[in-house]
């Protein structure tokens, strides 16, 4: 059986054009917006840490070791992080990080929170 | 996804009419029916992912007021569809989201987010349903207010549905006793009435969150674990700040060592003086000559204290946390060392550290940020990717087992005994050593237990899962070793194990369930109670 995340990516290209399409009659994705909420809900699993203080965040901990240094373990440091990848994974998790419902991140803080993590400030 | 059948007894038009209906209620953009929209309403932890024994909703909902909550409640009743309410709905481990019975419509309270009141000066708070330990802990810290919250792992967990499924926290033990320390509840009833209960009870009463009883009979236990109504409001006890934290070791050199530990430091927990300790022993870890001790079967105190000479070294270590101003817990910790080096001729004392208050993430460095009250996700870190995973085998997430043992040496090492015998039973790998300590949820027992990794890809490892923890479940039973919380899954089962005068206790809430729910709407096989129209079937087809 294959894992629900291992086709993310094969369906991407497809999804995110769709996702565009569906979106265009929705307000903007406020990204200064999605900077508050992804560190209200996302960062006690994905802050960067330091070696020195605080450093057991399990989900920059999971990609270090997922990637070993490809790309940043730390989310906020990416550069390549679509839109719809995000959004999957906050509908669908990935391995031990569970979805998250609509009650707890609605679709517009979803495309807010992506929003900025894609066009995070490098 | 399967797809979740309609609930039982219940026509497609009944249900059809029952989810138009609530539409009207919350808006039709919070009832949610879709085949993409259920799929987080799945238990992403699940052991019996993709099987026909789990559990799915039907449908779910989510209102933001009490009134609403009656209104649903009262349509439920009209077309007879169970409702299973959850509050953040990350119960991991025992059910997230999901609930016991296919086919019941989900009542996720997680849109009831309101702090309603904290009190600094008489230490309280009142909280809807889908405030998070995350949400109270900025709350106060945007205030500053000055009180402590006792915070469950993991941090979005809802202070009400911890509670409500006896959830445990890591401070002193009136507090970590989550459901022990609420004062005062707002419920909706089976029938849409609602009912306060407590000081609350008492219309005008200024003393809701601060007495607990009122006067009668307390119900307040009915709620929890069960099915009895919907909880939208609950009061909590909290702690004034503590100034500081001093931790502690103490170690011992004898194996037998252990009683007179757990004795000397209950005295000192049990007088309020600490939070709870911590016992672990050095001679736990792994190793050729552990592997060889436990190989013939579960060793002899003989073989143990030989395995114990040859290895050398303290054989316990207790690890201690006292919470007050620095001049009460300095002279605690004196008084332990006084009293337990009285005792235990051989025991060696250190401070570990010691912190003043504010405590925050940075102050702490890396200790365990829940002993300090602050609301992290840090459990998570267990379960991470490691760098040598394969994709295939990539765990997805865990049930628990945890099962109460006395607060004895004795009863410690029959509960890892116990697990010993059915690792050995079911052909787990054998890891239960009589150097095993305990965990230390509520006050006056001991825990025994530990997680079990479940893979959303691999069933055949999933099946072992079950046949694993239906097996402890029914040892821990049959030694008298009750689960304190069960997966949705094995809830039946584990209620089956409290079975004294033939099941008088769950009779007794069947009695009161069928008056007060009688169409049987709240919550179908919450920890084995079911409606008298399920009784029988237990909810299946």
């Amino acid at each position: 059986m294959k894992h629900p995340a291992a086709s993310v990516l094969g369906v991407l290209v497809g999804t995110s054009f769709l996702c565009s399409l569906a979106m265009a009659a929705q307000p903007a994705p406020d990204a200064a917006r999605g900077k508050q909420l992804f560190q209200h809900i996302c960062t006690p699993c994905h802050a960067p840490g330091s070696p020195e203080g605080r450093n057991q965040f399990a989900g920059t901990e999971s990609l270090k070791n997922k990637y070993k240094g490809a790309v940043p373990a730390a989310l906020e440091a990416r550069q390549d992080l679509p839109v719809a990848l995000i959004e999957f994974v906050v509908r669908n998790g990935t391995v031990t990080m569970p979805p998250f419902r609509k009650t707890e991140i609605s679709d517009s803080e979803m495309h807010d929170i992506a929003a900025y993590l894609s066009k995070t400030p490098k | 996804m399967p797809k979740a059948p309609l609930p039982p007894g219940v026509s497609a038009q009944d249900f059809a009419n029952a989810i138009r209906e609530f539409k009207s209620v919350v808006g039709p953009d919070w009832v949610f029916t879709s085949e993409q929209d259920l799929e987080l309403y799945r238990d992403p932890y699940s052991h019996v992912w993709g099987t026909p024994e789990e559990r799915l909703a039907a449908a779910a909902l989510s209102p933001t007021t009490v009134e609403q909550v009656q209104q649903i409640v009262r349509i439920a009743n009209k077309y007879k569809t169970p409702l299973f309410p959850v509050s953040a709905g990350r119960n991991l481990a025992y059910g997230a989201a999901a609930p016991v019975m296919s086919g019941s419509i989900v009542l996720d309270l997680k849109r009831m987010n309101k702090v309603l009141a904290v009190d600094d000066k008489r230490h309280f708070a009142l909280v809807e349903p889908g405030v998070t330990y995350f949400d109270l802990y900025r709350h106060i810290q945007e205030r500053k207010l000055k009180v402590w919250i006792d915070v469950a792992n993991p941090g979005w967990g809802s202070l009400v549905g911890n509670a409500l499924d006896h959830g445990i926290g890591h401070t002193y033990s009136p507090y970590r006793d989550h459901f022990g320390s609420h004062c005062g509840m707002e419920v909706v009833l089976p029938n849409g009435e609602l009912m306060r209960t407590g000081m609350g009870a008492m219309p005008n009463a200024d003393t809701w969150q601060d007495m607990k009883y009122g006067q009668g009979a307390g119900v307040e236990g009915l709620f929890a674990q069960s099915g009895f109504g919907v909880v939208t409001k609950m009061g909590f006890w909290l702690a004034p700040e503590p100034e500081a934290v001093l931790t502690a070791r103490v170690q011992v050199p004898r194996y037998g060592d252990l009683q007179a530990l757990i004795e000397e430091f209950d005295c000192i927990e049990n007088s309020g003086l600490s939070g709870p300790p911590g016992f672990s022993s050095p001679l736990a870890a792994p190793g050729p000559d552990l592997t060889a001790l436990m190989a013939e079967g579960w060793p002899s105190l003989q073989q143990i204290e030989a395995y114990h000479a040859k290895r050398g070294g303290p054989a316990w270590t207790l690890s201690a946390r006292f919470y007050g101003p620095e001049e009460t817990i300095r002279g605690t910790w004196s008084y332990a060392k006084r009293r337990i080096g009285a005792a235990i001729s051989g025991a060696t004392f250190d401070e570990t550290a010691f912190y003043r208050a504010p405590h925050t993430l940075e102050s702490i460095g890396k200790e365990n940020a829940s002993f300090f009250g602050l609301p992290n996700l840090d459990t998570f870190y267990a379960l991470r990717r490691r760098p040598d995973d394969k994709p295939d085998e990539q765990l997805d997430g865990h049930i628990d087992f945890w099962t109460t043992v006395p607060r004895t040496a004795a009863g410690l090492h029959a509960g890892h005994r116990m697990v010993y015998e059915t690792q050995r039973q079911v052909g787990m790998p054998v890891v239960a050593t009589p150097f095993g300590g305990p965990v230390i949820f509520f006050a006056r027992s001991f825990m025994v237990g530990f997680s079990i990794v479940t893979y959303r890809t691999r069933p055949d490892k999933n099946r072992k899962a079950m046949e694993y923890y239906t097996a402890l479940i029914k040892n821990a039973g049959a030694a008298g070793f009750g689960m304190y919380r069960a997966n949705i899954s094995s809830q039946d089962l584990s209620a089956e194990q409290y079975s004294f005068n033939n099941h008088s206790l769950q009779r007794f809430r069947e009695l009161l369930k069928d008056a007060a729910d009688p169409n049987g709407i709240i919550s179908p096989g919450r920890y084995g109670l079911w409606p008298a129209r399920l009784r029988q079937t237990k909810g299946r087809a």
